[in-house]
């Protein structure tokens, strides 16, 4: 991974920093998040309460796919870009954690999901209706076709991985305003040989696993991105990983 | 690296040594790129990307959402009126879009009845399920201009043209960045607005296309300073799907000729 390399780039001397931020802010792990809101909040009819909608407990687990991501990125290495991401979320001011439950039952693929009569069947494990065992279940999609099942042919392609690297689906809340299932699906077509590709999928993963616990969308620090006023430079090293364009500070690689 | 890093404030050599650190850095991650990711290319203005969009979509028209049905088969149906077609359906006739509810998840309203859209959508799945190229950035909004008539302007003005409002796609594009020395309190920036790429200007021609985007209508011409930040990624209705016309017919005579 880069992330090591990167952290030792940001301890450049100051002045030099001052041009770099805009490449690297995306490796923002090791800086303070900067997030908004809730992502939804309670209101009736359906809710039964006007609270932010949360999880309950705040201890969600995740479950990875037993199989691998992709030819380049394998089971272990696809379960340690799925922890970085997530861990990111663990912060002392927070009382949710984020962790690691342990995998899914099966390697999840078109073989084993379909669309039913009452919807997209995943395998059991992978249901919404099993989420007091597994909350959050994380899919590697290794050939796209979870991907492509879901929002349409070709939309698992490498040149749409801006977009579709990583989706995600809140797919339980209860009345309660309690989010109790979430599922993310990586496109394993979106990783390959090179680190970066790797990197940004990871990036991606971050903002999706923010989605899923609860966050909404932050326009902090806006201006970094109109130009309206001028950013500052520490506007600019406080952009919020939550804000909703999707900027990885450099061109994507694909 | 297109990307252009304004350094003014520093000395000349310590811009040049940054700009070589920057350039070492990134070639690994070009080198090390598979095949599909080195095929593409950056895009430098919003046609650019309007024309990805195009070659990736199997269904292009621009509507109105009629209803919005959410059935018992994880399902979410969005009823179009198609009122012109480009790729994948017929004008005058309804386009029903099939989207996997669990991108509706907690009730989000990713469209609203009577919206007008400018639909760019992947061709859908065995199951029937389908999305915007792009997420919803391939659902481009087209707008009524807002510009206010005067109140000495008679009925007889005719209405500004509805027009494609393309800043979603704006936001795609590399953009220069200038950051300011940090200000005292109240004190006023160092420097106007940066560079903004991707904007389309009165007669910027996108390479490909045969279309001139000064037909495009300018609607923010009297933005106020908040606006100022907002390009005009903008056109009329007319000269995009004149343009998404052009680039399927070029597309089909390829195809043609292509053995």
């Amino acid at each position: 991974m880069l992330l090591p390399d990167l952290r030792l780039w940001l301890r450049l001397s100051g002045r030099l920093r001052i041009v770099l931020p805009v490449v690297f802010c995306c490796f923002a792990a090791a800086a303070p998040l900067w997030a908004g809101g809730p992502r939804w909040v309670g209101g009736r009819p359906y809710f039964t309460t006007e609270a932010p909608v949360r999880w309950y407990p705040g201890h969600p687990l995740y479950f990875t796919d037993p199989g691998d991501l992709s030819s380049s990125v394998n089971h272990a290495a696809a379960d340690a870009l799925v922890a970085a991401a997530a861990n990111v979320w663990n912060v002392p001011t927070a009382s949710l954690v984020l962790s690691r439950g342990g995998a899914l039952d099966e390697h999840v693929s078109g073989a084993n999901t379909f669309l039913g009569p009452s919807g997209v069947i995943f395998p059991a494990d992978v249901q919404s209706t099993n989420y007091l065992a597994k909350q959050i279940a994380v899919i590697y999609d290794s050939d796209g076709s979870i991907t492509d099942l879901l929002l349409g042919n070709g939309a698992s392609d490498p040149t749409s991985c801006l977009q579709n690297a990583v989706t995600e689906s809140v797919d339980s809340i209860s009345p309660s305003a309690i989010i109790q299932h979430a599922i993310l699906v990586l496109n394993g077509r979106c990783t390959g040989p090179a680190p970066a590709q790797q990197t940004q999928l990871q990036y991606q993963l971050m903002r999706a696993f923010g989605r899923i616990i609860g966050l909404g969308w932050s326009q902090t620090n806006d201006n970094v991105f109109t130009g309206s006023p001028q950013a500052t430079f520490n506007q600019a090293m406080h952009w919020p990983v939550m804000h909703p364009i999707d900027i990885i500070c450099g061109p994507y690689t694909y | 690296m297109d990307r252009i890093l304004r350094t003014s404030f520093l000395p000349r050599a310590l811009s040049i040594l940054a700009l070589l650190i920057l350039a070492l850095l990134m070639a690994p991650l070009a080198h090390g790129q598979v095949a599909p990711a080195e095929s593409v290319v950056q895009p430098q203005t919003v046609v650019d990307i309007l024309h990805q969009f195009s070659d990736k979509a199997d269904i292009i028209f621009a509507g109105q959402v009629l209803a919005i049905r959410r059935t018992n088969n994880g399902v979410v149906e969005v009823e179009f009126r198609v009122d012109q077609a480009i790729r994948g359906c017929t004008a005058g006739t309804p386009y029903i879009l099939r989207e996997w509810a669990g991108l509706w998840a907690g009730d989000s309203q990713r469209y609203r009845v009577g919206q007008r859209l400018l639909m760019l959508l992947h061709a859908p799945s065995a199951a029937g399920m389908s999305s915007p190229v792009g997420g919803l950035d391939g659902a481009i909004p087209i707008r009524q201009s807002s510009v206010a008539l005067a109140p000495e302007d008679d009925l007889a003005t005719p209405p500004q043209p509805p027009y494609v409002d393309l800043r979603w796609l704006g936001a795609r594009l590399p953009r220069a960045v200038s950051y300011q020395s940090e200000p005292a309190p109240g004190a006023k920036p160092v420097e106007s607005q940066p560079l903004f790429f991707g904007q389309l200007a009165p007669d910027a021609t996108a390479s490909g296309s045969i279309v001139n985007f000064s037909a495009s209508q300018p609607v923010l011409n009297n933005a106020s300073v908040s606006d100022a930040s907002v390009p005009a990624q903008q056109a009329s209705v007319n000269a995009v799907m004149d343009m998404l016309n052009s680039w399927q017919s070029s597309q089909e005579k390829a195809q043609h000729v292509a053995p």
